[in-house]
């Protein structure tokens, strides 16, 4: 029995992604990494890829199996396991001509024995080789599908593993504490827990806990993209800036109100914010079935959203309709954004506008583009200038939902303690915030609180 | 050999509290059982503190008392004083502990012995007689043998012990005991994995030649307690227990003359448990301590000597006077035994199953310091599973076996099976994940109904407790009535209410008695807890109870590093949870789950298990 097999055969992939720029990356990743690209590839200076020294480099070509055809000059970047970044033989192969030629090199890798790569199984593999932790492939899967340099900056980050340290440190806090409770029951003759100490540490612990989670919708939007929401009355333009915002053709415009029925979200970039992109239907009344639907979803979309670009038109002027939807997302980072100005029919009342959403408004053409760069960037600035965008803040889910529950108990045994429950109570919750935090670095809570007992206090008979 | 031809059905090799624990219950189940001693006067001893108990011990006493075993009850008759340790910092971790009168609890143990017609055989035990995979019996120093149908070993500390007093080195067991020869290296060519501890004591001192009143007296309980459900409690403030400080004098001493300490100089290979360092470990590693507390116990109403808690040492006796001189009180003190380490070898015990029974050798079962433990709770705990589990193997019932949520014996015995012991394995309330609900107030109802089906629980012992269980019942329910709408058994919740305050509103409840009472209270109040505790020690457990298929030949698994397939062949351990405890690397985990997953993972070949 064979147990290696399946598990651990030679993956292959495009490394770089589709489209852009002019070299190309294929990847290989196991044990027959070297074997397969040694039969494509044949070195300028005449020797055998596998024998070519770990991280180093060499300039070959591409040659078809069958024909011996040359398919590309390539350079060469053998890693060999152990010292590379899955932990297993990788082989790099940097092709000109882009994506065109490069896909044919991966079918030739696929010809002589590799499987294609799945999404993110380079990095699975990593972190199955022990290469990574759960932590770092997160960010490692942040960078590959990051599509902007201030996601890559956050991802960056994280990988250099300074939200990991920050969490060691929190966590390193709360054992500590956990040491000094059941270390005080354990050994009651030598340890004695002051009610007060504890009470000073875990107020301490919550609000650093709780200020990195204020973080954590920017963190999230930066590394899935921030949603913006297109929402307005029928007609006004709103498919039309969307378009504009795009720079193409994306959503059909016409005249006739009641156009736009999904949802429609294209993902795109705003001075360097990742930005996921909405269009909605009109808002109105409506006895018509699949346009009733489209205005719910409209609704909901821009509920969930992280920015809403209220749009107007200035061929019309402010409705009460409008008031109504604009004093509702007021505070949640909502924009009126007056469309159509290049009419110049000026019928959008800016005092009234003023006084509904202060200076949260913008004057753009969806026809002309006149103002579409602006708005970018006012979007773009609500996120650069909130706090400090380069603070730390949590980029996945999983993340965030460790830290919530990490603060969840921290509160609840704040709480135990200021209604005089007993020690044993108030150790039950620390251990749950340690697991939950040790949970993001994958360690075992008794195992850690005994070791720390042991080395901070003098016990024993 | 003639099928019929056993002297015995259950041999208890050990005299000491697994020893009594195992015989007990076999003889109590019927069985023609014998105890083979290297001295037969020494029974029950008490070679360190003279007390039991205290937190995470008290719990395995009583939960041993819960099943019908004997440590509590001769607790409960022979303390001279108990006291209550963290009263106020929960009932779950609230624990006794009694300072018994050491002579006085041998001799109820030897009594025991003659009562339950236990066969005493004095001997050293220098091998176990095996055929075909199985253990019949014992062969003694002297060149007999004696046949058994099953052999539990609890042989203490005394395997292969050496003694260090400075730099004096003593083939002995604890002072003044032989040491065990010969059954160690027995066990090394059936092929079983040996290690090495250590552990060590403090010095006694004579009862008249310490200035009392310079001492701290320590007050006992002050409310009526008992270890045992079936004893009837008692107020136990008696003059026996004193402390005060070491100070920067007595540092002094220790650093002047650490060179002459074997734990310093390496003589000393056995690894020593953490929670029990000696006084110059103390001082060397918190050289910031200015002062350490120690404990003086008297030991027995019969004896002088004086045991002193805290000062656990190995340096050479004039050193040790000289410490104890730098000690207000002390002045004259006069040393009757001076401290000192012990080194012996234990059997690593991932070796037995969850019966106690070694694996691949029938009818051998090992309990106690033996399997690397330390304390006498902890040995009477394994004692009694042991003996219970050699009879139901005899009689081919349902073996006795505790779970982490049911029992602190269950953390016991679960951590002894299946995670690495790197220093003699101590009870900690730290070490079990639902210790909310692991109390000793509700021992008897965990555990006495267990206690019952193998046939230890006595009659008037299950009365008790059917009585109290019904009572309890009652008291649920009479919880559920409401006060202003609300359930009492919610209005308790409010960490200020006590159940007394509603005697006025639901009557019956005022006659229910004392420690159903208070039982129930803790239920309610704490209902919320446990059930949190539940929930984060299955999250914890959702992966980490990930069963690994039997049989398997890791060697054969080419993508594992050759550190887990030596863990995993080692160790053998049953869940994904328990390969991390030994040690196998997160990473190798997830490559065994991800086998798992694929089912890539079935028996191996036969004959080539590990
Ligand atoms: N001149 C001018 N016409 C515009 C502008 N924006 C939209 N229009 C016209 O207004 C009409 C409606 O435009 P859409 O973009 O479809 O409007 P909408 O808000 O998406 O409409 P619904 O999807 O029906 O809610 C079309 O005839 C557009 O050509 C603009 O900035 N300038
Ligand atoms: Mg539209």
């Amino acid at each position: 029995m064979d147990v290696n097999h399946g598990l651990m055969d030679t993956i292959a992939a495009i490394a770089t992604p589709v489209g852009t720029g002019g070299i190309a990356i294929v990847r290989l990743s196991g044990p027959d990494a070297f074997a397969i690209a040694g039969r494509m590839i044949k070195l300028r200076k005449g020797t055998a890829l596998e024998e070519m020294k770990s991280w180093s480099m060499a300039l070959g070509d591409v040659l078809e199996q069958a024909s011996g055809r040359l398919i590309d000059e390539c350079i060469v970047l053998v890693m060999k396991a152990c010292r590379s970044y899955t932990g297993e033989h990788v082989v790099e192969i940097q092709c000109h001509g882009g994506t065109v030629v490069a896909e044919k090199v991966l079918s030739l890798a696929f010809k002589l024995g590799a499987r294609p790569a799945g999404p993110g199984e380079f990095t699975k593999r990593a972190f199955i080789n022990g290469r990574i932790t759960l932590d770092e492939a997160e960010a490692v899967l942040d960078i590959v599908t990051s599509s902007s340099e201030a996601a890559l900056f956050q991802a960056g980050r994280r990988l250099k593993g300074e939200l990991g340290a920050m969490v060691s440190r929190w966590e390193g806090q709360i054992v500590d504490l956990l040491a000094l409770l059941q270390g005080a029951i354990d050994f009651p003759e030598t340890i004695e827990a002051e009610r007060s100490e504890i009470q000073g540490m875990l107020e301490g612990l919550k609000n650093d806990i709780t200020a990195v989670l204020e973080r954590a919708p920017l963190g999230l939007a930066l590394s899935q993209g921030v949603e913006v929401c297109l929402v307005g009355r029928p007609n006004v333009g709103k498919s039309s800036l969307f378009n504009a915002l795009l720079s193409r053709d994306r959503a059909i415009v016409t005249d006739v109100p009641g156009t736009t029925r999904d949802v429609l979200r294209e993902t795109t970039e705003w001075y360097g914010l990742p930005v996921v992109l909405l269009d909605t239907a009109g808002l109105r009344e409506t006895g018509e079935v699949v346009e009733a639907l489209g205005v719910e979803r409209a609704q909901t979309a821009a509920t969930e959203s992280n920015v809403i670009l209220y749009v107007l038109d200035d061929t019309q002027g402010i409705c009460a309709e409008d008031v109504k939807w604009l004093d509702k997302w007021q505070g949640r980072n909502c924009l009126a954004v007056v469309t159509k100005t290049d009419l110049n029919k000026s019928q959008v009342d800016i005092e009234q506008l003023e006084q509904i959403c202060g200076d949260s408004w913008v004057y753009v053409s969806g026809a002309t583009r006149f103002g579409v760069e602006d708005l970018k960037k006012k979007v773009q600035s609500m996120f650069a200038g909130v706090g400090d965008p380069e603070a730390l803040a949590p980029g996945s889910a999983r993340q965030v939902d460790c830290l919530e529950r990490a603060l969840d108990e921290i509160e609840a045994a704040i709480e135990y303690l200021n209604q005089g429950w007993t020690d044993d109570v108030i150790a039950l919750a620390l251990e749950a915030a340690a697991g939950a935090l040790m949970e993001l670095t994958g360690k075992q809570v008794s195992g850690e609180t005994l070791d720390r007992i042991f080395s901070r206090f003098c016990v024993g008979k | 050999m003639a099928g019929n031809a056993f002297d015995f059905d259950v041999l208890v090799v050990g005299s000491g509290h697994a020893g009594c624990e195992a015989a007990f219950a076999a003889a109590r189940l019927g069985m023609k059982t014998a105890m083979v001693t290297m001295d037969a006067r020494n029974i029950a001893g008490m070679p360190c503190n003279p007390s039991i108990g205290g937190p995470g011990k008290a719990q395995i006493v009583a939960e041993i008392d819960a099943l019908g075993g004997e440590i509590a009850l001769a607790t409960d008759k022979t303390a001279i004083e108990m006291r209550l340790l963290n009263a106020s910092k929960g009932p779950a971790v609230q624990s006794l502990r009694a300072q018994v009168d050491k002579h006085a609890y041998s001799a109820y143990m030897r009594n025991k012995i003659n009562e339950l017609g236990i066969t005493l055989v004095e001997g050293m035990v220098t091998e176990v007689m095996v055929r075909h995979g199985r253990a019949y019996g014992v062969a003694l120093g002297d060149g007999s043998v004696i046949r058994s149908r099953t052999v539990v070993l609890c042989t203490g500390v005394y395997l292969e012990s050496r003694i260090f007093i400075g730099s004096e080195v003593i083939e002995s067991g604890p002072i003044g005991e032989p040491s065990a020869k010969g059954l160690s290296a027995c066990l090394a060519d059936l092929g079983f994995q040996l290690g090495r501890f250590k552990t060590g004591t403090s010095p006694r001192i004579l009862k008249s030649s310490i200035d009392w009143d310079r001492l701290v007296r320590e007050k006992g309980v002050d409310k009526p307690v008992a270890l045992s459900f079936m004893s009837v409690p008692k107020l136990w403030d008696k003059d026996v227990c004193y402390s005060t400080y070491t100070n920067e004098r007595t540092h002094e001493v220790i650093r002047e003359n650490i060179d002459r300490a074997p734990l310093f100089d390496g003589t000393i290979k056995g690894v020593g448990p953490r929670y029990c360092p000696s006084i110059e470990d103390k001082v060397m590693r918190f050289p910031d301590r200015k002062r350490h507390q120690l404990y003086f116990e008297i030991e027995s109403e019969e004896s002088d000597d004086v045991y002193i808690l805290g000062l656990s040492t190995s340096l050479p006796e004039d050193v040790q006077y000289q410490m104890l001189y730098t000690i207000p009180g002390l002045s004259r003190a006069k040393i009757t035994r001076p401290g000192y380490a012990i080194e012996y070898d234990y059997m690593v015990p991932s070796q037995i199953s969850t019966t106690f029974e070694v694996q691949g050798l029938e009818g051998l079962f090992t309990a106690g310091q033996i399997n690397g433990t330390s304390g006498y709770e902890e040995a009477a705990a394994q004692g009694l599973l042991a003996g219970v589990n050699a009879v139901m193997k005899l009689k081919e019932e349902e073996p006795l076996i505790l779970g982490r949520k049911e029992a602190y014996i269950g953390v016991l015995l679960d951590d002894l099976v299946s995670t690495v012991i790197e220093e003699p394995y101590r009870m900690l309330t730290s070490r079990a994940e639902h210790r909310l609900f692991l109390r000793h107030s509700n021992a008897d109802m965990r555990l006495t109904p267990a206690g019952r089906r193998v046939g230890l629980v006595s009659d008037e012992r299950w009365q008790a407790f059917c009585r109290k269980a019904e009572l309890m019942d009652k008291g649920r329910t009479l919880l559920e009535h409401t006060v202003s709408g609300k359930a009492v058994k919610d209005l308790l919740r409010s960490p200020d209410k006590r159940i007394e305050d509603f005697f006025d509103a639901v009557p019956e409840l005022g006659i229910l008695p004392d420690e159903v009472l208070s039982e129930i209270e803790i239920e309610a109040k704490y209902a919320g807890f446990i059930e949190r505790q539940d929930r984060e020690a299955r999250r914890l457990r959702r992966h980490l109870d990930k069963k690994l298929p039997e049989g398997v030949d890791w060697r054969r698994v080419r993508s594992l590093s050759r550190e887990t397939i030596d863990k995993l062949v080692r160790y053998r351990p049953r869940t994904i949870g328990k390969a991390l405890s030994v040690g196998v690397s997160p990473s190798d985990a997830l490559v065994i789950l991800a086998m798992l997953r694929g089912g890539k993972l079935g028996r191996g070949p036969a004959g080539r298990k590990a």
